[in-house]
């Protein structure tokens, strides 16, 4: 069997390639597969070289499977292969949960209390530390001049005190949402 | 496994694939699809077999010759002249203007694949290659000189000079076609005369040098603000014209390339517009139009609760490629 299976395919006619031709013609395909999803989306940053990565020992792999006539090289292409595909994968599933934290957040609504509120920069908002409590927030930026609900897909709400921004315009005021669950600063979201 | 070598004949482009496929053994449908596959999804993968055509030889050679300037050519052929000849968001179930050009430009399209193909397929005649290299330069250096030109002059109205280069391609071919070795020769001809009668069709105006411009211009009193551009996208702001007290107009012209122009709120407008071959869209609410095809002509006058005392006058001449009107924030 083994030396049925140390004839590589690129030495058998066509029609004849036995298992590994299918298996080499996969892994080159996705081996393509991967260098076109390194190209898109970039979220989580890694995940674009590990594509590439992922690619490069497919396609090699894919070679090896094609063309190795000993145990050494066979192993080291189905190695490449095998390591080439579990690259791919956990690539794919960091960007699916990447995809799914961004669209968990659904929409949000806001009342404006009356009240003129402090104008925040985009720094000045990012640097209130996760964690801060309610209270805290307000007495570090003064009472908000809108509050609101946050809705996120699949769990509860949270409940948000927002500020204006330093880009807001009569038409599209821009808002710095600070919102809570259970009293604690879990997100900063922008409007 | 045999060295690797690109076909010279029986092959699609440069005859990568089919080396690659040769040398081990493979089905060449199979790699042709995998390389078909991975230049039309990854953006390096052209480059990669462009370099390959370049510097792979041929089959029965041990080192790159004319066979491989050929191969070149022939890649920058299939992947440059369909983008020239078709740029833009083209349905033509929707299509507006002359059919004749319609037809004229995609007969001459398809007639050069035609050619193309069979070259690729035709036996490797003795000295073909270079044949094939010396009758093109004509073409390919009317061409360079041409972008030089359009690249580095850009006071010069260039689109009067296509049809020369165009002419030299011509002239390329009856040589060619006079030595009766007509296959090398008829497709690049075809292709360019195809690529060029586009451009002239379209009114493409090729002034104002190269690259993509993003401009916020002012009024200049009584004359207009100019934006010229022969290949590049320009993006123009009309913010400080909707400010200034003037009168105040624009004038904008893109050869090969979009157009993308912003209007306050408030601001009355007229518009006379002109896309040789593309999109036209115009986003002023229920007033919006969305066009494509030939020759597309918009002459507009917007009011809307105008905040500015007289109407901004804007003329935008895309010769290939698109135009788009937004309203933005006031």
């Amino acid at each position: 069997v083994i030396g049925e299976l140390l004839v590589p395919p690129s030495a058998r006619p066509p029609g004849a390639r036995r298992q590994r031709g299918p298996l080499a013609a996969l892994a080159a395909l996705g081996a393509v597969m991967c260098f076109a999803f390194a190209s898109v989306g970039d979220v989580p940053a890694w995940t674009g070289p590990a594509f590439n990565a992922s690619g490069a020992g497919l396609l090699v792999g894919a070679l090896l499977l094609w063309t190795a006539a000993r145990v050494t090289t066979l192993v080291l292409g189905v190695a490449l292969a095998l390591g080439g595909t579990a690259g791919a994968v956990a690539s794919e599933l960091a960007r699916s949960d990447a995809q799914r934290e961004r669209e968990k957040w659904l929409g949000a609504a806001f009342e404006f209390t009356g009240a003129p509120g402090r104008v925040l920069s985009q720094a000045e908002a990012d640097a209130v530390p996760e964690g801060t409590s309610r209270d805290a927030l307000i007495a570090r930026l003064g009472p908000p001049p809108a509050r609101g609900v946050q809705h996120i897909d699949g769990e509860p709400s949270l409940r948000c005190l927002a500020y204006r921004g330093e880009n807001a315009r009569p038409i599209d005021a821009e808002l710095h949402a600070f919102c809570f669950r259970d009293g604690r600063l879990e997100a900063l979201r922008r409007w | 496994m045999v060295s690797l070598r690109r076909r010279a004949d029986r092959r699609l482009v440069a005859g990568v694939a089919g080396g690659i496929a040769d040398s081990l053994n493979a089905s060449v449908v199979f790699v042709r699809i995998a390389v078909g596959l991975a230049v039309a999804l990854t953006p390096w993968a052209i480059w990669a077999y462009a370099a390959a055509a370049l510097l792979l030889p041929a089959r029965g050679e041990r080192r790159p010759g004319w066979d491989n300037l050929v191969a070149l050519g022939r890649t920058g052929l299939v992947f440059l002249a369909p983008r020239l000849a078709l740029p833009g968001n083209i349905d033509p179930s929707g299509a507006t203007g002359p059919v004749g050009v319609w037809l004229t430009s995609i007969g001459l399209l398809l007639a050069g694949a035609v050619v193309f193909v069979a070259s690729g397929y035709a036996p490797r005649e003795p000295g073909g290659a270079r044949r094939a290299v010396i009758a093109s330069l004509p073409a390919v250096v009317a061409a360079l000189l041409l972008s030089a030109g359009v690249l580095t002059l850009d006071q010069v109205r260039w689109e009067v000079y296509v049809p020369l280069a165009a002419l030299a391609g011509g002239v390329a071919l009856l040589v060619a076609a006079r030595r009766g070795r007509w296959r090398a020769y008829t497709c690049p001809a075809l292709l360019a005369l195809a690529a060029a009668g586009v451009i002239v069709a379209s009114g493409a105006r090729l002034e104002g040098g190269v690259g993509d411009v993003r401009a916020n211009p002012a009024p200049q009193g009584d004359e207009p603000a100019v934006i010229r551009r022969a290949a590049g996208d320009v993006t123009v702001d009309l913010a400080r014209f909707a400010r200034g007290a003037s009168p105040a107009a624009l004038e904008v012209s893109v050869g090969v390339g979009d157009v993308d122009i912003t209007v306050p709120r408030g601001t009355q407008l007229e518009l006379t517009a002109r896309v040789g071959r593309g999109e036209l869209y115009t986003g002023f609410g229920a007033g919006s139009e969305h066009l494509h095809g030939f020759d597309l002509r918009v002459e507009r006058h917007i009011e809307s609760r105008a905040t500015r005392p007289g109407p901004v006058k804007v003329a935008v001449d895309v010769g290939l490629g698109s135009l788009y009107i937004n309203r933005g924030d006031g």
